[in-house]
């Protein structure tokens, strides 16, 4: 194992050198060093692609949990055991799924004659087929669908370790189901909404496969950006400085997550 | 009265809310289903007439069987590598005094938060410098180092989990660590090994976005088949695949429920 992590660590510091390299076009060989592809990054087209995931991170997330919370309550919650496992299997279905056949259940769903378009012409709800395909409205739509699994997974998981007495207590004492909802029960489930926001936002950062396919090129987030400039220019230096540029801000992302999953956690001791 | 009905109607909207939620779910798989039976090769919904020519372009196209043959090579062996790397780490991380082994811990799992696109590209520049560049080496690599957390999760449960009086037991009856880690550790394993193998088979099967950085065209896994097939052609060819790996996937969970509940694996039981 230490020599698996050993390699690891090889590759990503190999990222990290190339990144200080000179291109020369048409060769895998590397020229001088240089810090040329760092000033190349201040880019529109580039601080574009940055902004363009952050949106999309922005939206999935935010969806994602106001989906995921009410289906991770009845799946924790529900007094039918046969309501627990449907809604367990139907979860957990899609989740064991890989992003290549997803994303593609999606190119299927989102086309202009896809079932998504035929659905809401039928039920009359819009005349004409709206274009979702290579669209961002069809990747955050298909994220969505995609980052749900795991986030009810890690909300039902906080949910399941709630000491029951707590709210039976404030029943007890006359508080009403909403009320007893938005002081106890909410509060208490924040670190496993908090873990499963942070794990959620940092995969749609990291999705590849979803925007590739479903954005067909013409949703330009950071992965495909370094994507298009290994495999589709061969430009590796330049390439390795978007991808540190990249693992740069994941990882202040993830910090600042840690940092906020932190404070609340201290809150909810308290 | 009037709270009454309004816990009903609050209670009606739920569920209507959860059975929406599923749908969303559920939908997109249960296309490809009905997508892969489709007569015309245009996508579109609901088919037009139904037939099996896509399963039986499948079975023609060289390039699925390859992917279908390496996807099976390179799982099988990757998650061997990565039990028994796993194995090692995890008994080292948790009794062990081995210096630094924190960080090789936080490095393991550390893929499971690394964009697969960095790793890919950093694995395919050390390829390039070691001469590797596409072959098999460097593919199993891959995917062990994108499984070898969750078997190294799995196993590091089961290790907390287990009773250490007993190998203390066998050792004061005289077995040899050999004997006491072969007839009293192994054993008690088991739950975290079988949850383990199954969680890296998933993984490997559908690794993508390392995978695309690292393979040539003769080590092409199946993930990276399908991709490059959706960028050339239409047809549900790849709905026809997909309904095999949503068969695939549901014996999986059918699996792991008969292993000890899935709710136990997620540990998701109830407390208090």
């Amino acid at each position: 194992m230490v020599l698996l992590v050993a390699i690891l660590c090889a590759g990503l510091f190999l990222l990290f050198q190339y990144s200080f390299t000179s291109y020369i076009p048409g060769s895998l060989r590397v020229g001088a060093l240089t810090l040329a592809n760092y000033q190349r990054i201040i880019d529109p087209l580039y601080l574009g692609a940055v902004w363009e995931t952050m949106v999309i991170c922005f939206w999935v997330t935010t969806v994602t949990l106001v989906l995921a919370y009410p289906l991770a309550y009845v799946l924790v919650r529900s007094s039918s055991s046969v309501v627990r496992s449907t809604i367990l299997v139907l979860t957990i279905l899609p989740f064991f799924l890989g992003v290549v056949v997803r994303s593609y259940a999606w190119m299927l769903m989102l086309g202009n004659r896809g079932f998504l378009n035929r659905l809401l012409i039928s039920i009359g709800l819009i005349e004409t087929p709206i274009q979702l395909l290579f669209r961002r409205a069809g990747v955050i739509l298909a994220l969505i669908q995609i980052s749900l699994p795991i986030m009810v997974i890690l909300i039902a998981t906080g949910l399941s370790h709630i000491d029951r007495r707590l709210e039976r207590t404030a029943q007890t004492l006359g508080a009403s189901p909403i009320k007893v909802f938005r002081h106890v029960t909410w509060p208490l489930s924040l670190p496993g909404v908090i873990a499963g926001s942070i794990v959620v936002f940092g995969w749609s950062l990291s999705a590849f496969a979803t925007p590739l396919m479903i954005g067909g090129g013409r949703v330009y987030v950071m992965t495909v950006m370094i994507y298009d400039q290994i495999l589709g220019s061969g430009n590796y230096p330049f390439g390795a400085a978007l991808g540190v540029f990249v693992l740069v801000i994941d990882l202040a992302l993830l910090g600042v997550g840690q940092g906020i999953a932190k404070v609340i956690g201290r809150r909810v001791r308290q | 009265m009037i709270a009454r009905l309004f816990r009903h109607w609050g209670r009606n909207t739920i569920a209507l809310l959860v059975i929406l939620i599923l749908l969303f779910l559920s939908i997109p798989s249960l296309v490809i289903v009905v997508s892969s039976f489709n007569a015309s090769p245009v996508l579109d919904f609901p088919p037009r007439g139904l037939a099996l020519r896509w399963y039986l372009n499948l079975a023609e196209r060289p390039d699925f069987r390859l992917g279908f043959i390496n996807t099976l090579v390179v799982g099988g062996i990757s998650t061997l590598i990565a039990l028994s790397a796993g194995m090692g780490g995890a008994i080292a991380i948790f009794r062990g005094s081995l210096p630094g082994r924190q960080v090789i811990h936080a490095m393991a799992l550390s893929t499971l938060v690394l964009p697969g696109v960095l790793i890919g590209v950093g694995l395919l520049m050390l390829a390039s410098k070691a001469g590797g560049v596409g072959g098999f080496t460097v593919v199993i690599i891959a995917h062990v180092l994108m499984v070898l957390p969750f078997v190294l999760r799995s196993l590091l449960v089961s290790l907390e989990n287990i009773d250490e009086n007993l190998e203390k037991a066998a050792m004061i009856f005289g077995a040899s660590p050999l004997k006491k880690f072969y007839y009293v550790t192994l054993p008690m394993l088991k739950p975290g090994i079988g949850a383990g193998i199954l969680f890296a088979l998933v993984t490997s099967v559908n690794e993508f976005a390392v995978s695309l950085f690292v393979v040539a065209r003769s080590t092409q896994t199946l993930p990276v088949v399908l991709f490059n097939y959706t960028m050339a052609y239409v047809d549900p060819t790849i709905a026809a695949v997909s309904t095999l790996y949503i068969l695939a996937t549901i014996l999986v969970v059918l699996l792991m429920q008969r292993l000890g509940g899935m709710a136990q694996i997620l540990r998701l039981e109830e407390r208090g």
